[in-house]
């Protein structure tokens, strides 16, 4: 698994070391000057030369990356132009925040596709299954801010059980139940269409994994056939949705920039469509390779469990 | 004798989607008795409805299937039972194994969990009892090592072994019926005699009755009581296995018997000499011949053959027979050019295959054809039959469209097809009609050699005898040199002038086919030969229970 590991080392950097030569380039093709935000529209063109200069935008472009790389590998990310204050403390400041929603949203998809993929699949019932599919297209079809000023409407205003938005004013860690309450909306929002892409996967593969000779097997020796779904199929299907699973994480990041805003969540997303709207480079750009960062990680992470959930490769032998 | 299981009137219908009305009839009132503790064989060519039988009985069909008429367990009815109550009969009374032992058993959990799962279908164990039961039932299907092995994963064991487990699993809940649906059609000969022997040995010891159906008329020979034949969904004969074999009332199930491929007795003439032309440049030529296939995350290659010399020459007809894993289709695959040598050489028409280059490589192709073991995967299914015969032709840029579609008509005739086939899509056709199609796909281009890999494993007997006959007349008449890999001895018997027996990577013997066949040099090949179940039900292996208690009345 180690020797593995360090096989994919060499790919990995060079996805990482793609994607940053990819961003620095993109943000440099958007419209619109920094400099000249920062001045403001009164500013004459000294001043403007000079916060270039000051910011570094008079060098060549080459040496603008070369810079900002040799930063980012530092953990010296430098200072925003535009909002304010060290990189590295912005993004501690959301870091948290962001990493609890998306691991919420995360264990909320993953539940509801684990209850709702096998009932859609075994369910002989068709009512059953035209409610679920027609949720489940509801669910894939609706975007985050569509479902989240729904979600507000209903639980925050017409209902007032749930706060329609912002985090804990004590903090995320002061008090759980209150967290939870601040949290639900927002998560739940966030976690809906990858539960039904997941629940969707899931219940067709298990479809497909039901026409297995092994099922029939397990049917003539008279064992159950919702058993036969939840214990024997099941752990078939698990290798191949978690990768699914792990692609779909890519959504759960942007889904975020949207979630966070119609919340009020103050995360990484928020922080990055400010970035996006004020033109605040450096930013954006260390914003979007840390998003590729994890990505990609994550993607490493599947595989390896992949790997172990398969006792064809764990345990190697025939075949 | 009392029936443990009586099928009256049993009609099997299926719609092409659920909810709407039936199209195809399966079983069409079929009327059948399985006695207590005999093996009664239900035998029949694909689609005769002898599968959907077994799998009604257990209701076990898809929901597209309409099941009518009786189906009784001693006094219960089965037929029409919901799916609580026949789990109730599933594992408990009537038990089933099935074909593929590669798929039958889940590839995720050992094998001591799947059986443990068919123990606690029906009773309540604990986790000791529930170990010891594994144990013991591993045991009695010869497992050995059974308390460290049950720890293990399907993959873990070979194809024999596997269908041991199955076997074990279908015996977990005691059964008074097993249902043995093609047990052996895919194991290997001597394994396949291996598991008779286990079946054999079960009944005897349980006392159970065997509903056996297989294509196998040469294990129905050596493991039935009774025979039922089935044809078209209707039952055609039924009776004892002497009188099925040696005095069948139906000229169909005579066809039956007579289409299956023999091995050579003495009594056969012994053939002439073997041809003392002048040696030609053989086509096809391997020297010490290493293959080896690259491992997969990082563990050792796997090396499929291992110093193999033969060679084929022009008009010369090889079979190439050996068991999975021998390294028979390895070689088809070098003589293709689909696989290239790790040592040794390997050259074709004389020209040497070791380092060539593709242009060099592509040009030796076109004078080679190859046809593959299942017709139903290779053929693509969204050409038309015409397009996928014509295709060597447009791959090596041959002829205009006119003349190409002169070419498919003149193919289509020779391997006694109608020219109209040429518009149908491969589903459209049967199995063997398929198997014409992809001979006229490889002949498309005049070959001078012919590789076949198990061109008819997956077919008939009697579309087999069909295909075999094709087979003789179109070498005959174009003179094509063929490369024949095949597990089945009775087949390469039939159509090869020589005979290579492979195992383990290596080459166990080679010679003329009457030769090799009747005087077996080696051992290994002898264990083969004696392994084929022969079909005569005299010439059993072991005291069957007819011979025990004499002859029925």
């Amino acid at each position: 698994m180690i020797r593995y590991l360090v096989r994919r080392l060499p790919s990995l950097a060079m996805v990482l070391g793609a994607a940053s030569l990819l961003i620095f380039g993109v943000i440099r093709l958007i419209p619109g000057d920094p400099a000249s935000i920062l001045a403001g529209p009164d500013a004459g063109p000294d001043t403007i030369a000079a916060i270039r200069h000051e910011l570094g935008l008079d060098q060549s472009l080459p040496a603008q990356y070369a810079h900002w790389l040799g930063g980012v590998l530092t953990w010296n990310l430098g200072r925003s132009y535009i909002i304010g204050g060290d990189i590295s403390s912005l993004l501690g400041a959301g870091a948290g925040n962001t990493v609890l929603l998306t691991s919420a949203s995360l264990v909320i998809a993953v539940a509801v596709a684990v209850i709702a993929g096998p009932l859609w699949a075994s369910t002989r019932r068709p009512w059953l299954e035209h409610l679920l599919t027609g949720v489940n297209t509801l669910a894939i079809a609706l975007p985050a801010f569509v479902t989240g000023v729904l979600l507000i409407l209903l639980l925050g205003v017409l209902l007032p059980v749930l706060p329609s938005g912002g985090v804990p004013p004590d903090g995320l860690l002061a008090d759980p139940t209150i967290t939870v309450q601040y949290l639900l909306m927002p998560a739940t929002c966030l976690a809906l269409p990858l539960a039904a892409v997941l629940a969707r996967y899931l219940a067709e593969s298990l479809r497909t994994e039901m026409s297995q000779p092994y099922v029939a097997t397990a049917l003539a020796a008279g064992v159950s056939r919702r058993r036969i779904v939840t214990r024997h199929a099941l752990r078939n299907v698990l290798p191949t949705s978690l990768t699914v699973l792990g692609l779909q994480i890519g959504t759960l990041l942007g889904g975020a920039v949207l979630v966070e805003t119609v919340f009020a969540w103050p995360g990484l997303g928020q922080l990055i469509e400010q970035a996006i709207i004020m033109r605040d480079y450096p930013v954006v750009q260390v914003l979007l390779l840390l998003s590729v960062g994890v990505f990609v990680v994550i993607q490493l992470l599947t595989d390896v469990v992949h790997a172990l959930l398969d006792p064809r490769i764990r345990l190697g032998g025939a075949r | 004798m009392t029936a443990v299981l009586t099928i009256e009137r049993l009609t099997v219908d299926f719609s092409a989607r659920r909810g709407t009305a039936p199209e195809t009839r399966a079983v069409d009132a079929l009327d059948l008795q399985l006695q207590a503790g005999e093996v009664l064989a239900l035998v029949g060519e694909s689609g005769s409805g002898k599968s959907v039988t077994a799998r009604s009985v257990l209701g076990l069909l898809p929901p597209t299937a309409t099941v009518s008429g009786s189906i009784r367990l001693g006094d219960q009815e089965l037929a029409g039972l919901d799916d609580g109550a026949l789990r109730q009969v599933r594992g408990a009374r009537i038990a089933m194994v099935f074909q593929d032992p590669a798929t039958a058993l889940n590839p995720v959990e050992s094998v001591g969990w799947q059986i443990t799962e068919a123990l606690r279908a029906h009773r309540r164990l604990s986790r000791a009892e529930a170990r010891e039961k594994v144990i013991e039932l591993l045991g009695l299907v010869g497992i050995e090592d059974a308390a460290a092995r049950r720890r293990s994963y399907p993959h873990q064991f070979s194809g024999g072994q596997r269908q041991r487990i199955v076997i074990a699993l279908a015996l977990a809940g005691d059964p008074e019926v097993l249902i043995a649906d093609e047990p052996t059609t895919a194991l290997d000969v001597t394994v396949q005699a291996e598991i008779l022997d286990l079946l054999r040995s079960l009944r005897a010891y349980t006392g159970m009755a065997l509903l056996l159906i297989t294509h196998n008329m040469g294990v129905v020979a050596q493991l039935a009581d009774r025979v039922a034949v089935m044809r078209a969904g209707r039952l055609v004969e039924v009776g004892d296995v002497r009188t099925i074999f040696e005095n069948p009332a139906e000229a169909y199930t005579r066809e039956l018997i007579t289409a299956v491929p023999r091995l050579p007795t003495g009594e056969d003439p012994v053939p002439a000499q073997e041809r003392t032309d002048p040696p030609l440049a053989p086509v096809f030529t391997v020297h010490d011949l290493v293959a080896d296939y690259p491992g997969r995350g990082g563990r050792a290659p796997q090396r499929a053959l291992n110093g193999v010399s033969l060679s084929v020459r022009p008009g010369e007809v090889l079979g190439v027979v050996g068991e999975s894993g021998s390294g028979k289709s390895t070689l088809g695959r070098i003589a293709a050019g689909l696989l290239r040598p790790t040592a040794g050489s390997a050259a074709l028409f004389g020209t040497s295959m070791v380092g060539i280059r593709r242009p060099h490589l592509r040009a030796l192709q076109r004078r080679i054809g190859v046809v593959y073991q299942d017709p139903a995967t290779s053929l693509d299914p969204l050409r038309t039959v015409g397009d996928s015969i014509a295709e060597p032709l447009a791959v090596h840029r041959r002829g205009t469209a006119a003349e190409r579609a002169a070419r498919v008509r003149e193919l289509l005739e020779a391997v006694a097809l109608p020219a109209s086939y040429a518009d149908r899509l491969p589903w459209q056709l049967s199995g063997g009609q398929q198997q014409r199609v992809a001979f006229a796909r490889a002949l498309a281009l005049g070959p001078d050699l012919l590789i076949a890999d198990e061109p008819t494993s997956a077919l008939d007997v009697s579309v087999q005898a069909g295909v075999l006959s094709l087979f003789r007349s179109l070498q005959a008449e174009l003179g094509f040199a063929c490369l024949f890999i095949s597990h089945d001895l009775a087949v390469v018997n039939s159509v090869c002038d020589r005979v290579a027996v492979m195992h383990a990577g290596r080459l166990t013997e080679e010679g003329p086919a009457a030769t090799v066949l009747r005087n077996p040099r080696s051992s290994y090949t002898r264990q083969l030969l004696a392994s084929v179940p022969e079909p005569d039900p005299r010439a059993r292996a072991g005291a069957s229970v007819l011979d025990r208690q004499g002859e029925p009345a």
